[in-house]
């Protein structure tokens, strides 16, 4: 009975939690996923990966002592590229490959005192 | 009154909850979890592939590799994984589409990032997945002492083989060792070997202790197999408490499930009838005896169920038969016509053998009369001697048979039916005349669920039983049909309905007897979406309402899914 009742309310819940937003253009251009409980936008060109972090309200957030590693899969190669700061909300690196369609990246984004989380970008693939 | 404060502290709690984990209308995180007791699990997804990763009880972690658009098993695929940036090496393949990775950096506690790089032919992607590796190692199964034997067992076989050895030598020296029964005070009879006096009785339980050593093999190798089979992590499907079922790959390889996703269609309207097979009126043949009379077989015999026919075969004779009234009278008739046959013979002869005294046309006359009392007997003749042939009316094979050698016939009774099993029609009774005025196209399913063709052959124009006949034509032809047999039978209209087009076996019966199709949202989590559906054919159904484009949906191995409990 409790149970059921438990169940009730988780129900009543339900429609306060919509779908997650599926991966979007971003204002620099790039491609905006979720990243964790955040929002990080992926621009790549050329062999120069910049990653825009903001907040769940798409508000920017300081990139000061955060770090993250980008493995990209691109011309069917695979390479690595660590990020650092490198502006007030920008994170970026250089790395062995050249942004083409079809290009795919997974980042690792470490936030200060928070732990690794994970995105997946298709930045040359969008429209 | 505790289960009701509960309530309403949730209720209450719920705008003030919406923040802490969703914000700007969306949210991070509210996937729903898979079963506490269900093995550590991860799962990523890309438009390509679909990929599961389960901490076996093993403490090595199985891969499940699928396309995810249809769920199809990706065999001989490469997949190379990297766990919080460091590259754990290409997982091997364990079965079809499942790969294994046995490393002791999986086994380390805690929110585990994995990023596994697939080759599959052409196909290549990145996929990030988290996994959540328990602390307690213990946790990771229910039978942690058994499952650390296996694991050693797995990691060391080796190890495990040589401590079964020792077993064995153990048991070996202890037999050999044993104290042997003493040798018989009294020798019954005086060996013929006198140097080797207790070579027989003890040979025997020697050659019974190397026979045995295969049995305990054997055995050794059957209590170890379960363990070998049991490595592949076997997590239940069971029922969510929120409604979903949950079915890991493993179950679902065992299904043979696919999915395909919903697509918006156009499809024409249906509509069912309730039909069955007949035979082409210009193909099959009914035949009958034309008057009453006595059976008899032909040469060969009856034509038996089956038998192919050719047109005009004889298929039996009818020997009429008469009363014994109109038998005399026949028979008065004939011997009447015998004696007038005498005589006109007399005369023809006399006639002809004064030709030229008599006149030609006297002559010709006798002669006619004559052929014509001759013809009259022939004709009589056969009332009482003869027997009419039945004759096969069109080609075909024999379908019915009611007859018996000696048995009487009444006119009309019909003997045998013949129906050409390639040229067979549908007749469907359609009981809303104004709904088939137009048809564009036509199927029929059995109940044995072949599917039929039918081309439109025409429509009556006079109800029968309040319903309006509609004939079709079975094209393509079919086999295993028989005459008689039901039928359901979908009439296409022109008019046109839109809506999501799903093969028929995507749609299932929920206990509560409503109709649902199973929507696919993550790699192992189904969810029942009540539908409402219009049969287009015997294959394919249209979902009108309850599904939104774009969804997962499971086309193949819906109905065993809905029997998880």
């Amino acid at each position: 009975m409790i149970r059921r009742r438990l169940l009730l309310a988780g129900l009543t819940l339900a429609p306060f939690a919509a779908r997650a937003h599926e991966p979007r253009r971003g204002p620099n251009g790039g491609q905006k996923v979720d990243i964790g409980t955040n929002h990080a936008e992926l621009v790549a060109a050329g062999n120069t990966l910049r990653l825009f972090l903001f907040d769940g309200a798409d508000r920017p957030i300081a990139a000061t002592g955060a770090t993250a590693q980008a493995v990209i899969l691109a011309g069917g190669r695979q390479a690595t590229v660590a990020l650092a700061p490198s502006g007030d909300n920008v994170l970026a690196g250089t790395g062995d490959f050249l942004a083409a369609r079809g290009m795919r990246a997974v980042v690792t984004l470490t936030l200060p005192g928070q732990r690794p989380v994970q995105a997946r970008f298709t930045p040359m693939d969008q429209n | 009154m505790l289960i009701r404060l509960l309530l309403l502290v949730t209720l209450l709690a719920a705008p003030v909850l919406r923040p802490a984990f969703s914000h700007e209308g969306h949210s991070h995180g509210d996937e729903p979890a898979p079963p506490a007791a269900a093995a550590p699990r991860a799962e990523a997804h890309s438009d390509l592939f679909e990929i599961v990763a389960v901490l076996g009880p093993d403490r090595r972690l199985w891969l499940y590799l699928d396309r995810h658009a249809t769920s199809e098993p990706i065999d001989r695929a490469t997949v190379q994984v990297s766990l919080d940036g460091e590259d754990l090496g290409t997982a091997t393949r364990a079965s079809e589409a499942v790969y294994v990775l046995a490393n002791p950096a999986v086994e380390r506690p805690g929110s585990r990032n994995l990023v596994f790089t697939i080759t599959a032919g052409e196909d290549m992607d990145l996929l990030p997945a988290t996994l959540e590796v328990p602390t307690a190692a213990g946790a990771l199964t229910a039978a942690p002492v058994s499952s650390e034997l296996l694991s050693i067992a797995l990691r060391e076989p080796y190890l495990w083989a040589a401590g079964l050895l020792v077993l064995l030598l153990g048991v070996a020296i202890g037999r050999a060792a044993a104290p042997r029964p003493l040798p018989p005070l009294v020798v019954a009879e005086p060996p013929a070997i006198g140097t080797h006096p207790h070579a027989l009785p003890s040979g025997a339980p020697m050659q019974e202790r190397v026979a045995a050593a295969p049995a305990v093999l054997a055995l050794a190798a059957i209590l170890l197999l379960p363990a070998l089979a049991w490595a592949q992590p076997l997590d239940a499907p069971r029922r969510q408490p929120d409604g979903s079922i949950f079915v890991p790959k493993p179950s679902q390889r065992l299904l043979g499930l696919r999915t395909g996703p919903a697509e918006l269609g156009e499809a024409s309207v249906t509509i069912h009838l309730t039909g069955q097979v007949v035979a082409d009126p210009n193909a099959s043949g009914r035949v009958q005896a034309s008057e009453a009379g006595r059976i008899e077989p032909p040469e060969r015999g009856f034509p038996v169920l089956g038998q192919r026919v050719a047109q005009g075969e004889v298929l039996g004779f009818v020997l009429p038969i008469m009363a014994a009234q109109d038998r005399v009278g026949v028979r008065a008739s004939i011997a009447e016509l015998d004696s007038l046959i005498v005589i006109a013979e007399a005369r023809v002869r006399r006639f002809t053998a004064l030709t030229g005294t008599v006149a030609q046309a006297e002559i010709n006359d006798a002669r006619a009369l004559l052929e014509g009392l001759r013809q009259r007997r022939a004709a009589n003749l056969p009332a009482v001697t003869g027997r009419e042939p039945i004759v096969a009316p069109s080609a075909g094979l024999i379908s019915v048979v009611r007859v018996a050698a000696g048995q009487v016939i009444q006119a009309q009774e019909p003997l045998f039916d013949i129906v050409d099993p390639a040229r067979l029609w549908v007749e469907a009774i359609a009981f809303d005349p104004a709904a088939v005025a137009e048809v564009s196209g036509a199927s029929a399913v059995t109940a044995g669920g072949q599917a039929l063709r039918l081309g439109f052959v025409g429509r009556g124009m006079t109800l029968r039983q309040q319903g309006l006949p509609l004939h079709f034509r079975i094209e393509g032809g079919a086999s295993g049909l028989a005459v008689g047999q039901p039928v359901t039978v979908l009439v296409e209209t022109p008019r046109r309905a839109a809506g999501i087009v799903l093969p028929a076996e995507a749609v299932v019966r929920n206990p509560e007897g409503g109709q649902v199709v199973y929507e696919m949202p993550s790699a192992e989590r189904f969810l029942a979406r009540p539908v409402r559906v219009q049969p287009l054919d015997g294959q394919r159904v249209l979902v009108t309402a309850g599904l939104e484009r774009g969804a997962r949906v499971v086309t193949s191995g819906a109905g065993l899914i809905a029997q998880v409990r």
